[in-house]
């Protein structure tokens, strides 16, 4: 049982251990280990894992948790269907929206 | 999904080619788990078997193809007479050896291969696309012919039809999340107020749960004081509540997006709906936290919160059954006194160690109850149990028995919960991680708060110290 998996995303099965070795390869921002692992890139959009997966990050680099910097999170929250969003009728998107980085 | 529909009315459906009769007034998650079938799909890399886990349309688990369409969210699907469910992976058929040989040769694969090649001509691009998406675990296309039924009714190719507007407008407060928090905010907002949730009714994740419990003969919640009163707070704030017509309540229905500063989006079963706030407060509770341990990801092994709507929403028999209830805090004593009142054979082990006080209550009901060990890991014992192993803590403890493995059909987690924070993180709220309150949490501002068990607070009541406790 030992050997067992641990996973951290369930949406594209990330293993702890492929989180940490991420790691060790010099990925050590969540947001370029999103990219690299796909950790909290699926259909959940991080609600299972990426809370998780800051606190290993900041053990793993020794840091307080309120320390670690959050990926950016896109909406939608959850997958929609463009038939979903073409139903919708809101009024045209302003300029001032900015994308956070 | 109201439970109590005329008995003996059957329905029937398909899975995998095979007719299964069953009751309709569930979901099709919960009635492949009654026939038998844990496993609804197979996940992307491994090719292990993945089972209802957040019984809330949030994770991939329960993904599956119905009638011909893939990426249904099974958990929350009522089932239909004639409905055709299959698994939508191929992982189990191809993962491993198939993975294999693609890392293998991976110099002529290159990245997103499957979608870049054999796009032109159009004719075959549909032929070859069937064929590469399973082999890299992402499924296969709808089926045609069937994209007309995927559609919401909405406006078609004509223009709008007539229909509710989907724009909301704008509110003074827009309240995400009617539990005991959200209910307690709406009772103080003024002006315009709009309240939502994705339960049919105000009172939050363990409403419906607290309820089943107080009307139970066995008056189990009589001996757990803490839900005894978690109940009557709820209660009295629902009594409040039905007094305010000014708030406008929105059921079935949760926030999904933040484009805007201020508007969010919403969505209720297929309809998107947009509104304006001029304050949102963040009540949407909190998620449930499973935890890193070896085997997290086998069927069976679930959350308080989905234990609750799996056995209240969608009746999920489990009479009978031996469930291992796991952690401690009120969702842990809840849980237990939940599976009990429906018949199910309970083995608790407390791992929380602080949370003692309702071990008397408990060996007065007779659940058989173990300390001072520590979860190990879980993994699947044929399909449809699971094994749970465990070490000592160190801490001596009590066991019934001294195993340190034990056998259930279904094992229940209860952690720290993590508040949600995905919207207020997009509308351009503060969030950051702080462990001791759970997860992600949000930095209230002027026009964006967080409460209850959003802002981490636990169950029942403020983890914080009163005074540092924020109240909008």
């Amino acid at each position: 049982m030992s050997k067992a998996k641990i996973f951290l995303c369930r949406c594209e099965d990330v293993t702890l251990g492929e989180f940490r070795e991420a790691y060790t390869e010099g990925f050590t921002e969540l947001e370029s280990l999103k990219r690299y692992t796909g950790v909290g890139t699926g259909f959940c959009q991080g609600k299972g894992c990426l809370s998780e997966a800051a606190g290993e990050l900041a053990v793993l680099r020794n840091i307080p948790a309120g320390e670690v910097r959050l990926t950016n999170i896109r909406p939608p929250a959850e997958p929609l269907t463009f038939a979903q969003l073409a139903a919708l009728e809101v009024p045209a998107a302003s300029d001032d929206t900015e994308d956070k980085s | 999904m109201a439970r109590d529909k005329m008995a003996g009315e059957k329905v029937h459906i398909r899975f995998e080619g095979k007719t299964l009769e069953c009751r309709p007034d569930t979901t099709v998650a919960v009635v492949l788990w009654e026939n038998g079938v844990r496993c609804l799909s197979h996940s992307p890399k491994y090719g292990r078997p993945r089972g209802v886990t957040c019984a809330r349309g949030h994770c991939t688990a329960c993904l599956m193809r119905v009638d011909d369409i893939p990426n249904i969210r099974t958990c929350e699907l009522s089932v239909r007479e004639g409905m055709d469910i299959r698994r939508q992976d191929a992982g189990a058929f191809y993962a491993a050896p198939m993975q294999k040989m693609l890392a293998a040769g991976s110099a002529f694969f290159p990245v997103g291969f499957y979608y870049k090649w054999f796009t032109r001509p159009a004719a075959l691009s549909r032929f070859f696309l069937d064929r590469i998406r399973p082999l890299t675990g992402v499924g296969r296309l709808p089926g045609a012919g069937h994209a007309s039924r995927a559609l919401p009714p909405g406006p078609g190719p004509q223009g709008p039809t007539a229909g509710p507007a989907t724009d909301l407008g704008r509110f003074d407060t827009v309240i995400v999340g009617a539990g005991p928090s959200g209910l307690a905010a709406a009772a103080k907002a003024t002006g315009r107020v709009l309240l939502l949730d994705d339960h049919e009714i105000p009172g939050g994740q363990r409403y419906g749960a607290l309820r089943r419990l107080a009307e139970h003969p066995d008056r189990t919640l009589d001996r757990f004081g803490e839900l005894r009163s978690s109940l009557e707070r709820i209660e009295k704030l629902r009594d409040q509540f039905s007094t305010r017509d000014d708030v406008t309540f929105l059921h079935g229905t949760r926030a999904i997006a933040g484009y805007h500063p201020d508007s969010i989006l919403l969505r209720c079963k297929d309809r998107l709906q947009s509104v304006k706030f001029s304050n949102l407060i963040w009540a949407a509770g909190a998620l449930d936290t499973l935890g890193l341990f070896p085997g997290n990801d086998t069927p069976g092994v679930l959350g308080p919160r989905a234990l609750y709507r799996l056995l209240v929403r969608d009746g999920l028999d489990v009479k009978g059954k031996h469930v291992l209830v796991i952690g401690g805090g009120l969702d842990f004593w809840m849980s237990a006194a939940l599976l009990d009142a429906v018949g199910a054979r309970l083995s608790l082990v407390v791992t929380d160690a602080g949370d003692s006080s309702a071990i008397p209550a408990a060996v007065d009901c007779q659940w058989p109850l173990s300390t001072g060990l520590e979860l190990q890991g879980i993994s699947g014992k044929g399909a449809q149990q699971l094994q749970a192993s465990f070490t000592p803590d160190g801490s001596g403890g009590s066991r019934p028995d001294s195993q340190l493995t034990m056998d259930a059909d279904l094992a229940v987690i209860c952690n720290r919960a993590k508040p949600a924070y995905d919207v207020p993180y997009q509308l351009g709220g503060d969030v950051s991680l702080l462990p001791e309150l759970g997860g992600f949490t949000l930095s209230n501002d002027s026009h964006l708060t967080a409460v209850g068990e959003a802002a981490g607070d636990l169950p029942g009541g403020p983890a914080r110290p009163a005074d540092e406790v924020d109240t909008p």
